[in-house]
């Protein structure tokens, strides 16, 4: 939030302020992201004072943001709807880790049998406490596909498969991240190999078990789950707590390694919608 | 060869973007283009290393040069260090994550002295020999400077060398030797034989301590002649015309001062005794208000910041503060960027300059009488009367303010239980005060803060002969004062007297405490200004394994004549000149200021400043 503020003081665009002792700039971002889950379509309302051409803003502002936050996209809003009320629905892209001898058609059963459920309880974390919470309604698509990672799975076969859903993972941030982990565990394998040099390490720290927090993928087949899920003040999955009930189902898949949202969607006219679509911007 | 801080380690350490570098205005550059790899170690975690004014400078000054690529190392949290050494991940530099050890240069600021375990910790955690007589040519030089190298000696076996003073010129100069010697192959030690040329730096090493048999110190000397017998510091004349970066790092995450700061001089006037940085940082040398209106739009403009803050020892005492603050105040509102004038003195506060700030939001007020009683005021020098004070008080309660805070310092040279007890009165009064403002005019609320802190005697200081109280006095003192506050709009909040009885041994300390301080962090000594990881016990232990008797260097008054370990650092200021201080101060005479009268305090051996004026 302070990154946009900033940037937006440096780009001299004519943003409106808040009133009062502590004036800030008046913008509301859709649904904030955990920590650690990364975005590649994130949403935001910004107020100005006066007129500007949706392209000047977007240009302005990318000069004055940091390495890895970047517009893409801006369009004037006529309404004053915020967009933290209106987004109804998040697609996401999240990376997983299952045993190494493990198929995608293994993966695509779980899925289904966890699909034909008409209820699936979870424990919710709320303001007051553990809730039981049926989230099957809350899920509206849940697909796996294969991640390719280079060299590391060159045994993997691609192509299209019986059904004719397409097998393979197309989202780059994804493959990247997974093609990133592959290297880790490459290196990480020559490196047990290697003597270990001393150091006078304290003595509670040497007591301590040694537990490898790289994620070693020596071991591991991986597979994206594409998943279009509520999201919003209304009705919210996360897609942890999903994988969590994918993973007691069927006991596949093992780990989760990357959460990776991919969309933000409002709901309107029973239609789901790009909130950059000009039917949205006048809702 | 990237590090491997995957995002599993990020996601169950705290706040993880204290590890992720790429803020605005982060430098990176290609390592292999440059000929010096510099890291700039700030020895506690990000957000308080990132207040830091002295890294802003030096990190852009440094990387300004096309052969240099300057990074920022922080102390990494308990956490992340815990995982770090489980997966042998050594220290890392944030711009690039590669590790420290590789570097050319490990510079050290020493900003306070239980900062120096960190230090210790993170040579361990780089891998690097924490002791200087055990590195080699595979290391790099690990070096040092601020405020605490004034006197070095417990640092003497760690370091390879310091640089005294204001870096801004000496660093360059000491880099431009590293260049040529890099490129000529010799040997460590002929490196540091080249920059001990350098004024202003000094080369441990090189100097030999001799002790008495009641283990004061006999003599610190030079092993050679080609030696210098004094270390004298440096410091830039015109600050105007020296390097101030135009653009500065500005971090995701919420740090101590996450602002734009205005240097707007060095040094200070006043002489209070107690006050290392007021005689360590002279002579006073301004920078010209147009050159900081200069600086505060440009570093606005790269920055975006939402508050610009004044900084300087005693900000009423800016020659130019209301022209500055008139032109800042009418620009930066506009911007909606607020301006912070943080611990303004009590006698030159006035009405104006509180009517302008309260244009902009209203922070709360900080007044530091630090004594309690006028007598004791003399005595430290500290030239404020009870009626500025009151007068102060009534102005900002008239003015709508509510909160006020007011620091006194327990253990003062000739403190006495009533002066202990006068702080409690001084607090009674102010909400008095408050009492007495009309309802309407008077904000909603009143909160009265007394804090305090307990007195640490520094060197180069009038009280650097002093003893400091010992703990059990301290809590008594504090003990006290706590009962005789009666009101319930005053909240007391005092300091451990335990960190302060280590720190007293440490700034005053010599070669032997720098003994203490590894064997204190070998038994897991570390953060010790953080409360929750300070532990008394386990440097209690290490003295005593080492034959160290703290009380010698805290609670020992010194005789006139003792040769201290800092006697061979000159920062202008006199030792007869301190010493007469100190008798004046015990017949409880005030000195004035350097404006009203100069009293020859020495600085005016480096012909700048104030001093020529």
């Amino acid at each position: 939030m302070k990154a946009f503020e900033r940037a937006l003081r440096r780009s001299a665009l004519p943003m409106a302020y808040s009133q009062g002792f502590n004036p800030h700039p008046l913008m509301v971002f859709g649904l904030p992201l955990s920590v650690g889950v990364t975005s590649e379509a994130e949403y935001a309302d910004f107020e100005l004072l006066e007129k500007v051409n949706p392209r000047e803003f977007a240009e302005r502002l990318n000069m004055q943001l940091p390495r890895g936050l970047k517009v893409t996209a801006a369009a004037e809003k006529l309404t004053r709807n915020n967009i933290m009320a209106t987004v109804s629905m998040a697609s996401y892209a999240v990376l997983v880790g299952s045993p190494r001898d493990t198929d995608l058609s293994s993966v695509r059963k779980n899925i289904k049998e966890l699909l034909a459920k008409s209820e699936i309880m979870v424990q919710k974390e709320t303001k007051k406490g553990l809730k039981e919470v049926n989230i099957r309604p809350m899920i509206h698509r849940l697909e796996a596909l294969e991640v390719p990672c280079g060299e590391f799975k060159d045994s993997m076969s691609y192509g299209k498969s019986k059904d004719g859903m397409k097998d393979t993972c197309t989202n780059d941030f994804i493959i990247n991240y997974a093609r990133r982990l592959a290297n880790e565990s490459a290196m990480l394998k020559d490196e047990t190999a290697m003597p270990k040099e001393e150091s006078a390490i304290q003595k509670d720290e040497a007591a301590l078990p040694k537990e490898k927090d790289v994620p070693d993928l020596n071991d591991q087949n991986l597979f994206c789950l594409s998943m279009l899920l509520d999201a919003g003040s209304g009705s919210n999955l996360k897609p942890e707590l999903l994988f969590e009930a994918l993973k007691a189902g069927g006991g596949i898949l093992t780990k989760l390694l990357k959460i990776h949202r991919t969309g933000l969607f409002v709901v309107h006219k029973g239609q789901i919608k790009d909130p950059l679509d000009p039917a949205v911007l006048k809702m | 060869m990237p590090l491997r801080i995957s995002d599993e380690i990020l996601g169950s350490v705290e706040k993880p973007s204290r590890y992720i570098g790429n803020e605005w205005n982060s430098v990176h550059k290609d390592p292999r283009s440059v000929d010096i790899r510099f890291a700039f170690c700030f020895p506690d975690v990000y957000e308080i290393g990132m207040s830091h004014l002295g890294m802003k400078i030096l990190y852009h000054l440094l990387n300004e040069r096309d052969d240099t690529f300057c990074e920022r190392v922080f102390a990494p949290w308990t956490d992340m260090e815990a995982k770090m050494r489980e997966n042998s991940i050594p220290l890392f530099a944030l711009e690039t994550h590669d590790p420290v050890r590789d570097f050319d240069f490990m510079g050290f600021t020493l900003q306070y002295e239980m900062s120096y375990t960190n230090i210790v910790n993170m040579l361990d955690l780089a891998g690097v020999p924490i002791l200087s007589s055990e590195r080699t040519g595979d290391h790099p030089f690990v070096c040092a400077g601020g405020p605490c190298a004034y006197n070095p000696e417990p640092l003497a076996d760690i370091m390879d060398f310091f640089m005294m003073g204001e870096g801004e010129e000496i660093i360059n100069e000491v880099m431009d030797v590293y260049v040529e010697w890099k490129k000529s192959g010799k040997s460590r030690d002929e490196f540091l034989n080249s920059i001990v040329k350098i004024e202003g730096v000094y080369v441990p090493r090189f100097y030999d301590v001799k002790y008495n048999d009641d283990h004061t110190i006999k003599s610190v000397t030079p092993i050679s002649t080609e030696y210098p017998k004094k270390i004298r510091k440096r410091i830039i004349k015109d600050l105007d015309s020296t390097y101030f970066p135009d653009k500065v790092i500005v971090p995701f995450t919420d740090i101590v001062h996450d602002r734009v700061m205005l240097e707007l001089f060095r040094g200070c006037i006043r002489g209070c005794r107690f006050c290392q940085a007021g005689y360590i940082y002279r002579p006073v040398r301004e920078r010209s208000v147009d050159r900081l209106l200069e600086y505060a739009r440009k570093l606005e403009e790269s920055t975006g910041y939402e508050e610009i803050s004044l900084t300087s020892l005693s900000t009423s005492d800016y020659t130019g503060l209301e022209s500055l603050t008139g032109s800042l105040i009418d620009e930066m509102e506009k911007k909606k960027v607020n301006l912070s004038l943080p611990s303004l003195r009590i006698d030159s506060f006035s009405l104006d300059l509180m009517e302008k700030a309260q244009k902009v939001r209203k922070s709360g007020l900080t007044f530091a009488p630090e004594a309690g009683t006028q007598r004791l005021r003399n005595v430290i020098n500290k030239g404020v009367t009870e009626e500025d004070l009151m007068k102060s008080v009534t102005l900002a309660f008239n003015g709508g303010w509510s909160g006020v805070k007011l620091y006194f310092m327990l253990g003062l040279p000739t403190e006495t239980d009533e002066d202990v007890a006068a702080i409690a009165d001084l607090g009674h009064k102010v909400v008095d005060v408050y009492m007495s403002v009309p309802r309407e005019k008077r904000g909603k609320g009143l909160n009265v803060t007394i804090s305090t802190s307990s007195f640490v005697p520094k060197p180069f200081t009038p009280f650097q002969w002093e003893a400091q109280d010992d703990v059990e006095t301290l809590k008594r003192k504090q003990a006290l004062l706590k009962e005789k506050i009666k009101s319930k709009y005053i909240k007391y909040n005092w300091h451990d007297p335990e960190l302060s009885f280590l720190e007293a041994v440490f700034a005053r300390g010599d070669r032997r405490v720098g003994k203490v301080l590894i064997k204190a962090w070998e038994k897991g000594c570390k953060f010790d200004s953080w409360g929750d990881h300070f532990r008394f016990d386990a440097w209690m232990e290490a003295f005593k394994e080492c034959s160290v008797n703290p009380h010698f260097y805290a609670n020992r008054k010194r005789p006139f004549d003792e040769v201290f370990p800092w006697d061979h650092i000159d920062v202008g200021v006199s030792r007869n000149f301190l010493k007469r201080e100190n008798e004046k101060a015990y017949r409880g005479e005030t000195t004035q200021n350097c404006r009203v009268n100069c009293s020859g305090c020495g600085a005016a051996v480096f012909g700048g400043g104030i001093c020529i004026e």
